[in-house]
């Protein structure tokens, strides 16, 4: 299962001893020791697995040494730790309440609406049996005191920088340079975020950035909120953390899109970004037997990297009509068939992926539907800007699709926002718009002098080195690109 | 029984519910938010968000740029309940919020 070993970790899942090694999450110990199923789902209690390995989905919730619904994949694997699986009756693994999943015609959207709300006292019986099923996580009672109380970190710097991908350590490293005091936060424990997926290029960046001075780091660190009028609050682990500053750089990355297809939730399917997370970061395979599904050279790349860790790629259904030539070109030399102009019909398997089936996207039905054996799908449906962060700060606007409305104009713009206390806001990277990794250091690193030339004022060095950057964004002239699928 | 094909993943979400609920008409994403409870999940829309925009937008017959994502509130990720009330002790003018 394993592509490289460390020292091993024991612990506990549900009572059976598992073993895990150093460096893993609780996530992809329990996948590398063969759990699929970790969770069920809200409403059909279908069973759920590893899905994005980035604490972004809820997939992966289990309850860990008593704490519930924590994210397996977030959480660092120590020895000793009690995990246990939520939710279910009697068990997560064997759930009676599956039955619901075939029942669902008897609860249409909006039931909870319509449904006992009259009369009354009936809605009471009804709200005790929904809280019942839906509730997979038992609240710890007062009694069990499992932590000890947070602790506090207050900070002021010049910039601070949230996200560490290449455009946000490009930012860091340009305020820097300017005499900022700097502080970068990032989810990760180490840098590089989305760039990690090409590692020679982010090398350089990261070793700069940690030999900064006035940089303050905070890995492993969530950013949970700017509301615009005060800190970017934090957290890691137990500490909350709260930093005021003069600027702020919004550099996170991008978020990936699920493909929409019949059962995509099956255990085993994955978000690419998420299979080379377990794959590169942990050593963890996701299966043996990988479908890749691709809308764009990214899947062609997560193909590639799959079949270079001994995973036995079945297939690539590309649903571009050219299949990713010439990229695909050396996948093809190596004997992987690839699907052109097809899509994912279906996903099939009881309680993990066992096969998909694949038909021609529209317009070519003359072309036959396939039925490929798998025990891992891995998804590439293109990205999603990951900019809550701009809508809450700025309390306005439309920042998630791009063209008429506010985003465009700032795409094309000086990415450039107010926070409503007039703090200036920068955005860069995937965050602003999809693009290449050489538009996320162009754009982190003009909105790192951006930020130092509204705050100290700057000579006409700074104005210039400014002026320049931007010119070579501009000479950069990606095309507004909206990665969606065409699936 | 015919496969169901998700949107949102933390609250069951199909594409078929989508579809529903623009049929009964609840066509603005923030309405559909409401009502089919996709955005409303721990994730917060991180999963979901840009496909249930796009789906708002091909029913609508209109061009997904023009559709308003809905509200994003804090917290923007799962947050211990007890870190928020850690600053308390500090005075800072936040921790009344």
């Amino acid at each position: 299962m394993r592509t490289f070993t460390k020292t091993p970790l024991a612990f506990t899942y549900d009572g059976r001893r598992v073993e895990g090694q150093d460096g893993d999450t609780v996530g992809s110990a329990l996948h590398a020791a063969g759990v699929r199923i970790f969770s069920r789902s809200l409403q059909f209690h279908r069973p759920r697995g590893l899905f994005c390995v980035n604490g972004r989905c809820v997939s992966c919730a289990v309850r860990i040494d008593g704490h519930p619904h924590m994210r397996a994949c977030t959480v660092r694997l120590e020895s000793g730790m009690t995990v246990e699986s939520e939710g279910g009756w009697p068990s997560m693994s064997f759930d009676v309440w599956r039955a619901l999943d075939f029942f669902h015609f008897l609860f249409p959207p909006g039931f909870q609406y319509r449904f006992f709300i009259k009369p009354r006292w009936m809605f009471r019986i009804w709200e005790r049996m929904l809280r019942q099923i839906a509730a997979h996580a038992a609240v710890p009672s007062p009694a069990e005191k499992h932590s000890s109380a947070p602790s506090y970190l207050k900070e002021t710097a010049d910039v601070v920088v949230v996200g560490g991908g290449a455009a946000g350590l490009a930012a860091a490293s340009a305020a820097c340079r300017q005499g900022l005091r700097v502080t970068l936060i990032d989810d990760n424990t180490d840098l590089g975020g989305g760039a990690r997926r090409s590692p020679e290029a982010l090398e350089d960046a990261a070793h700069e950035a940690l030999a900064l001075k006035t940089l303050t780091l905070h890995l492993d660190t969530r950013c949970f909120a700017y509301y615009g009028d005060g800190p970017v609050s934090a957290f890691r682990g137990n500490t909350l953390i709260e930093v005021t500053a003069k600027a702020v750089v919004i550099a996170t990355g991008a978020y990936e899109r699920p493909m929409i297809f019949g059962n995509n939730d099956l255990p085993g399917i994955f978000l690419s970004t998420g299979a080379l997370r377990l794959l590169h970061r942990y050593g963890v395979r996701p299966g043996t037997h990988a479908v890749v599904a691709a809308t764009t050279d990214d899947g062609i790349a997560t193909a590639a990297a799959l079949l270079d860790a001994g995973v036995h790629v079945e297939a690539v259904v590309d649903a571009r009509m050219h299949g990713g030539a010439p990229s695909s070109q050396r996948l093809h030399e190596r004997g992987i068939r690839i699907l052109a102009g097809y899509r994912i019909e279906h996903a099939r398997g009881l309680g993990r992926i066992r096969a998909v089936t694949v038909a021609p996207c529209d317009g070519h039905q003359t072309r036959a539907v396939h039925t490929l054996p798998c025990d891992v799908l891995v998804t590439c449906g293109g990205f999603q800007p990951a900019n809550e962060l701009c809508f809450q700060a700025t309390s306005q606007g439309n920042f998630l699709m791009e063209g008429a409305g506010g985003w465009k104009s700032l795409a094309q713009g000086e990415r450039q926002l107010a926070a409503r206390d007039g703090t200036p806001l920068f955005v860069a990277g995937n965050a602003a718009r999809i693009g290449s990794l050489a538009k996320a250091r162009l754009e982190g690193r003009i909105a790192g002098l951006a930020a130092a030339a509204e705050i100290a004022g700057g000579g006409a060095a700074l104005a210039d080195e400014l002026r320049r950057e931007r010119a070579a964004l501009a000479a950069l002239a990606e095309p507004d690109r909206w990665e969606g699928e065409s699936a | 029984m015919k496969k169901k094909a998700f949107v949102c993943f933390c609250m069951d979400v199909t594409e078929a519910a989508l579809r529903e609920a623009f049929r009964q008409g609840f066509r603005e994403p923030e309405l559909m938010k409401r009502f089919t409870g996709a955005f409303m999940g721990p994730c917060q829309g991180k999963t979901c968000a840009a496909n249930v925009l796009q789906r708002a937008a091909e029913m609508a017959g209109v061009d997904a740029s023009s559709l308003r994502a809905p509200t994003c509130r804090p917290p923007l990720v799962p947050v211990p309940i007890g870190l928020l009330a850690a600053g308390a002790d500090e005075g800072s003018d936040d921790a009344a919020h």
